[in-house]
């Protein structure tokens, strides 16, 4: 069970520390690098709950379920908007529907209600 | 002050599967920033129905013990259990039960849970039938009828489940409400400052919790997770999460009660950097004689804290947030007895599963707009009431040694629950002195007896933390200076407390003594003792 804690928190670890590299990576969140999906770029969707907006930096913090299509289980991670005006509406402790998409660095939400 | 232990660091590190040292790293920032922007959601007040409404408890006939949905967050009902009472046409949930010394209160309480639940007056002096413990718990669907008198002074009393082992599921899923005992002094009070109840005077409820992704209550503990005790995701305040008040530039009473099941708070009243001074008029036993200065005090599990803040003393309009400081939770199970150097073998609060919002962090719980508002000139009263005067008893002190068995199990003296026993007797009538002597591999412990209250003699060995907040009398924390019936008792530290087993019954009562750590009330921290002739 240890262990299974442990790996869940080195890939969260992880991912936060990609999504944070990628923060501050110019351009990073600019929208024309997610509006076509690449090849090789994985797309999926999940619920959950809002714990933090970041709209400086166009981030979401959410605690989430498992994630369909990215074969992700559920836990709370920062992921980056496609556009910071996704995040105008939303409210924390909100829970949403979301869509996303991952290049094998970063995780970006495309959609969100 | 250690801002991140070993410890600390290790509790997080195991609780990533809840949340992930990720969710850890946004959580310190935000609460670092104060983000005045993620407190979006008003202080729910007490209303005329719903929840915590108030109601003369003479007037409650019937409390029923139910499972219903309630959107603890916006919009998004989750299963909650509830006190839920009908009085006048209206359906109240957990209501405010409001008394006056001498009231008589007769009701029953019908437990619609599906497990066995008894209430328990916290604070109160009753028989031991109405007191209400595990040893009284009635089943699902049955009733107990519980008929007694208020004898004690006006406070800021509670009430809660206490059955045997599940009274940390119970209390967590929503069953806690306030029964407030008003007199003659309370009301000078309201006079001399114009409080009115849910406007200017204000109960707080400070409860952690935490949420599945879909907004529903959480509680799941593994067995060694109960060793600490549960720690939430989300403070919240009067069952709100992120919770704002907009207040006029005066005098507010806040009756702060640390509804927790097991995580203690450093309380303090900032606008950005400054700690603005508030000040303590009243504890567990109700008002102190005089208000007391602060800037800070410490808050365990069941404890209430009544404070007076005068935001004429906020400058400009920036937010006032009520918040925990940081503080080291003192987790300190695996060092060495004697020496209290760390311990060499594994560190049992490792295995706890703080959910990302660490114990002793520092966080926001309630943010406070100042608007603007008519001029207010009233001034806090410098006597407030008299306390019962404090006769402690000659003699040795009867010694309560609160430590664990190095197998996850805490105990008092070595003793765990065992409801056909009572380890400990008193005799009616008499007074005697405790002393409560926590370990120094161990952790913070709230200490509660049911039955009196007691006053705090002095306190020994105390942590520099707790010790930097005392006063010159005998090492007692400002709180002490009051009527008690729960005192939080420090790691290494020794607590001497004075009881009066004097009371109005008969015959042979049984009464609990027990951490209200829940987790560790229902694993066992618990003894009975008897009051006898």
């Amino acid at each position: 069970m240890k262990s299974l804690l442990n790996a869940a928190f080195l890939v969260s670890f992880a991912v936060g520390a990609t999504n944070a590299l990628a923060n501050h990576h110019p351009g990073a969140h600019q929208p024309d690098r997610v509006q076509a999906p690449a090849a090789g770029q994985k797309t999926g969707k999940g619920t959950g709950l809002i714990q933090q907006i970041d709209q400086e930096k166009g981030a979401v913090t959410i605690k989430h379920g498992s994630l369909q299509g990215l074969n992700m289980p559920g836990m709370t991670m920062s992921f980056l908007v496609k556009d910071k005006s996704m995040l105008a509406n939303l409210q924390p402790l909100q829970k949403v529907d979301f869509e996303l998409t991952y290049d094998g660095r970063t995780y970006m939400i495309t959609k969100i209600k | 002050m250690n801002p991140l232990t070993r410890r600390m660091f290790l509790a997080a590190l195991t609780g990533a599967g809840a949340a992930g040292l990720g969710g850890l790293l946004w959580r310190q920032s935000v609460f670092a920033a104060m983000d005045a922007g993620q407190f979006t959601n008003r202080l729910r007040l007490p209303g005329a129905s719903g929840l915590y409404a108030p109601v003369a408890a003479k007037d409650v006939k019937q409390i029923t013990v139910s499972e219903l949905n309630f959107e603890v967050l916006p919009k998004l009902p989750s299963p909650f259990w509830a006190y839920v009472a009908e009085v006048g046409g209206k359906r109240l949930l957990n209501p405010t039960l409001l008394a006056r010394p001498g009231d008589q209160i007769k009701l029953r309480m019908v437990n619609r849970l599906k497990q066995p639940t008894i209430i328990h007056w916290h604070g109160l002096t009753n028989d031991e039938r109405n007191d209400g413990f595990g040893n009284y718990q009635v089943d699902r669907g049955k009733s107990f009828d519980y008929a007694f008198t208020v004898w004690n002074r006006a406070a800021n009393y509670w009430y809660h489940p206490h059955p045997h082992d599940i009274a940390g599921e119970q209390a967590y899923k929503g069953l806690a409400g306030l029964l407030i005992v008003k007199d003659d002094d309370e009301e000078k009070l309201d006079r001399a400052l114009d409080l009115a109840a849910g406007v200017t005077d204000i109960p707080l409820v400070i409860q952690d919790r935490s949420f599945n992704f879909e907004g529903k209550l959480e509680y799941k503990l593994a067995r060694e997770q109960m060793f600490a005790g549960f720690l939430g995701e989300e403070i919240l305040v009067n069952l709100t999460a992120r919770p704002y008040f907009d207040a006029a530039r005066r005098i507010y009473r806040f009756r702060i009660l640390n509804g927790s099941n097991a995580r203690s708070y450093r309380l303090a009243f900032a606008q950005g950097a400054r700690l603005l001074d508030y000040y303590l008029i009243g504890t567990d036993g109700g008002l102190l004689e005089q208000p007391q200065k602060l800037r800070e005090a410490f808050i365990g599990a069941a404890q209430r804290l009544d404070v007076l803040l005068d935001l004429r003393a906020a400058s400009g309009n920036e937010p006032v947030f009520l918040k925990s400081l940081a503080f080291d939770p003192m987790h300190n199970e695996s060092v060495d007895e004697k020496t209290g150097t760390p311990g060499s073998g594994a560190d049992p609060h490792a295995a706890h599963a703080g959910g990302g919002l660490m114990d002793g962090m520092e966080m926001p719980l309630l943010r406070i707009n100042i608007k603007s508002s008519a001029e207010y000139k009233r001034q806090i009263p410098s006597q407030l009431s008299q306390l019962p005067k404090l006769a402690a008893a000659a003699g040795e002190p009867r010694r309560l040694t609160l430590g664990h068995d190095r197998k996850g199990n805490w105990n008092i003296n070595g003793w765990r629950f065992n409801m056909h026993e009572t380890p400990v007797t008193v005799r009616r009538g008499t007074r005697e002195t405790w002393l409560l002597q926590n370990n120094r591999a161990s952790m913070p412990h709230p200490m509660h007896i049911h039955g009196f209250q007691f006053r705090v003699l002095e306190r020994r060995d105390s942590p520099a933390q707790v010790k930097a907040l005392a006063t010159r009398n005998n090492g007692l924390l400002p709180q002490d200076f009051g009527l008690l019936d729960t005192v939080l008792v420090w790691p290494g530290e020794s607590v001497r407390i004075a009881l009066d087993f004097n009371h109005p019954f008969s015959g042979d009562q049984t009464y609990m003594f027990h951490c209200h750590n829940l987790e560790h009330e229902d694993t066992g921290m618990m003894i009975g003792y008897k009051v006898a002739d």
